[in-house]
């Protein structure tokens, strides 16, 4: 449990301050549907789902400091709209099929969503994707994939993001030192 | 109502197969709902939790951290890892939790025994309601609490209730309000008293005879072969050889007629005991030492060892069994692996078995026997409670000042987590007292960590984890203090968090318990001046080195 509660709040973290930013309208288009996941649910040894939006979502903040790394946060959570984490973890190999990432992927190829990282580990076969909505040029959500044959993890952010201020949480918050966030175009890792 | 109830019914006749099969339907009544709902499935009455209604009732008057209520109900002993499942009572929770509540989390992990955390929340004006329901294999706990998330904050800024502080601020993790809010618990900040107790020096009448006046009396080393009369705190019948360099001592229990008609000088002699683990250059412990091989030095100056015993000599072990609530879910796999760390231990070692909540039980005096204590195991599937951690741990030192003739070890399976630590629970001993007295015993303690993911804290998920309260604090402090404690005692902290893990932390302990050298020396000379004694022991071996501790206070 503590391990998947860590990894949960490294990812909570890694999706919530990639979404620092101002305010805009239309973010609602990227909220991820990922309720077929409920269906994992009983077989999973661990699972997660936590959904934090609207005025509760300003609530939490409130309970975070003014210290640098908080106060991030803190910004970051006065403008959005709503952090979702969906997650399932199988004792075995092959849990998790291609159908149940697809069905995710699929909405993340729509109209709006950008793939902006894809990284693919040959050693333990994790994936991780990372996607933007933009909308009109200002990024309005983003989705965050993490899946091997055994655990599968949404994290989806829906607000309004400043692209300038993501370059600066590389290496905090579970926001890997290496990884490459270049929003000017859509850029593949 | 009726119509409601009626509307309510064909609104949720549509749910899924899982909910249908239900025998129980929520009616929207929140805390009630589930409450009902858990009696109703599994049979069971909610705990009753003395002085509740009088706590809730000072809450809405004090408002602390501002809270303004809240409802509580706990569940406990009854088999909760049967429950209709994951999506079911998912399912039952949103339809007891309807207007205006959020489902926040959803957590479920088998690997820890079946855990389900379901935490739903609503604004309420300025305020903000939790309803937080958890089950573990054996408890299930249904809370509601409802605050004012501004009053909240702010007494995280400045904790304070009713105007009195109780700390700094709380935030950032940075504080630990549970060392300072109790009064009771000491904190570990303070320096322990590792002060010799009275029951470690050995009082005798000796003769004024043939001119030994007092003058003589500190070269007149009292045998160490008798008893006190005070029984709880027997002297050591050791095996060393230098008892019989001592000078001969014709001596006089307290009480007796020789003893009353004679004049008599008081001596004081302070037993100090160390145990001593010697290994090689490579680490490796060396287990064939004898007495010879040590060196004891006090201050710098050579000490005469008065007792020693090898790492083959017999154990008097206790094994105590943390049995509150916290681990209530692991219960199968300490059974299974209490069995395994008696099979591990040598057939002369002796062990008595002991569980403790609030209170300490025996179930297995000390013995050899290894099916009684076995069967003396399975006894622990039926308790649970809170954590006297600090009394049990001080009433088996009590059990063992009972013995005289062998070397003694603790070792505790335990979060550490003394209710004190939180305040809820008086305790008779503070932790102070007990390291002051671990530091003086004979026993070498060896707690085993356990401590696997606590339900109350899960709103961590929702604050990246980065709140310094509540009992990721206890916890910090509890895992110190079990570490101050092995440290005084030439013992070692074995951590683990999962269950899994529990087989493999017995056999370390079963394998260093047999790695200890038993020493005790009296000092040359003692002043009761409050100094730091500094100790360290040599081996006249090459590259061998000897661990113990530092040293003790002359108080």
């Amino acid at each position: 449990m503590t391990r998947l509660m860590n990894k949960a709040q490294a990812m909570i973290g890694l999706a919530v301050l990639l979404c620092l930013g101002s305010a805009t309208a239309g973010a609602q288009n990227a909220r991820l549907q990922v309720d077929h996941l409920d269906k994992l649910f009983p077989n999973a040894v661990e699972t997660i789902d936590v959904s934090l939006e609207g005025s509760l979502l300003q609530i939490a903040s409130k309970f975070l400091s003014n210290k640098p790394e908080e106060a991030a946060i803190k910004e970051l959570v006065s403008t959005l709209k709503g952090v979702y984490v969906k997650g399932v973890e199988f004792d075995k190999d092959g849990s998790i099929s291609e159908s149940d990432v697809e069905a995710i992927r699929t909405q993340l190829k729509s109209p709006g969503w950008e793939r902006i990282v894809g990284v693919r580990s040959k050693r333990d076969g994790e994936n991780t994707e990372v996607y933007l909505m933009l909308e009109g040029g200002i990024i309005s959500g983003i989705g965050v994939l993490v899946f091997d044959p055994k655990q599968l993890f949404v994290v989806n952010v829906v607000g309004p993001i400043d692209p300038e201020k993501i370059g600066q949480l590389r290496g905090h918050f579970g926001v890997p030192k290496g990884l490459d966030l270049d929003f000017g175009g859509t850029r593949r890792k | 109502m009726t119509v409601l109830a009626i509307l309510a019914t064909l609104l949720l006749s549509g749910v899924s197969d899982a909910q249908a099969q239900q025998p129980f339907r929520a009616k929207g009544k929140e805390f009630k709902d589930v409450v009902k709902y858990i009696e109703t499935q599994f049979g069971v009455r909610k705990t009753h939790i003395p002085m509740l209604g009088l706590a809730n009732f000072a809450f809405k008057l004090i408002r602390p951290a501002g809270v303004k209520g809240f409802k509580l109900a706990v569940f406990e002993d009854a088999d909760f890892s049967n429950h209709p499942g994951n999506l079911s009572f998912n399912s039952f929770m949103r339809e007891a939790y309807r207007k205006d509540w959020q489902p926040l989390v959803r957590v479920n992990s088998k690997r820890e025994g079946n855990v389900q955390t379901y935490i739903y929340a609503r604004n309420a004006g300025k305020d903000v309601q939790f309803a937080i329901v958890t089950f573990e294999e054996r408890e299930a706990v249904v809370m509601e609490v409802k605050f004012n998330p501004d009053a909240a904050a702010r007494f995280m800024d400045n904790p304070k209730i009713m105007g009195i502080s109780i700390g700094n601020s709380i935030r950032g993790g940075g504080a630990d309000i549970a060392g300072n809010n109790t009064g009771r618990a000491p904190s570990r900040r303070t320096p322990p008293d590792p002060s010799p107790r009275s029951g470690d020096i050995d009082s005798i009448n000796v003769d004024h005879v043939g001119g030994a006046g007092p003058s003589s009396a500190p070269s007149a080393r009292p045998s160490l072969n008798g008893t006190t009369s005070d029984e709880r705190h027997p002297v050591l019948s050791g095996e060393s050889n230098n008892r019989s360099s001592l000078p001969e001592v014709n001596a006089d229990l307290p009480g007796s007629a020789a003893a009353n008609d004679r004049e008599a000088i008081r001596i004081e002699t302070r037993l100090v005991n160390l145990n001593v683990k010697a290994v090689d250059k490579a680490g490796q412990p060396l287990k064939s030492l004898r007495q010879e091989d040590f060196l004891i030095y006090e201050d710098g100056v050579r000490q005469e060892m008065t007792h020693f015993r090898p790492v083959n000599a017999p154990v008097n072990l206790i094994l105590m069994l943390d049995l509150s609530g916290s681990t209530k879910k692991s219960r199968d796999r300490m059974v299974d692996a209490a069995r395994k760390f008696i099979d591990a231990l040598p057939a002369q070692d002796r062990i008595a078995l002991v569980a403790f909540t609030r209170k300490y039980r025996t179930l297995a005096d000390f013995t050899s026997n290894e099916a009684l204590l076995k069967q003396s195991i399975e006894k622990i599937r039926k308790i649970s409670g809170g954590t006297a951690f600090y009394d049990s741990m001080w009433e088996a030192l009590d059990n063992l000042d009972q013995i005289s003739d062998a070397r003694k070890a603790i070792v505790v399976l335990t979060d550490g987590e003394d209710e004190s630590l939180v305040g809820s629970e008086e305790t008779n001993h503070s932790f102070d007292d007990l390291l002051g007295r671990a530091s003086e015993e004979d026993v070498t303690i060896y707690p085993i960590y356990f401590s696997a993911s606590n339900h109350y804290n899960k709103l961590g998920v929702l604050f990246g984890g980065s709140l310094g309260v509540g009992p990721d604090s206890q916890k910090r402090t509890a895992r110190e203090q079990l570490g101050l404690l092995a440290e005084q005692t030439g013992g070692e902290v074995i951590s683990t968090r999962r269950q899994e893990d529990l087989d493999d932390a017995y056999r370390r302990v079963a394998s260093e318990i047999h790695t200890l050298y038993s020493l005790a020396y009296s000092p040359d000379k003692t002043k009761h001046n409050g100094e730091f004694r500094r100790i360290s022991v040599k081996l006249n071996r090459d590259g061998a080195i000897a661990r113990t501790r530092k040293g003790y206070i002359d108080k």
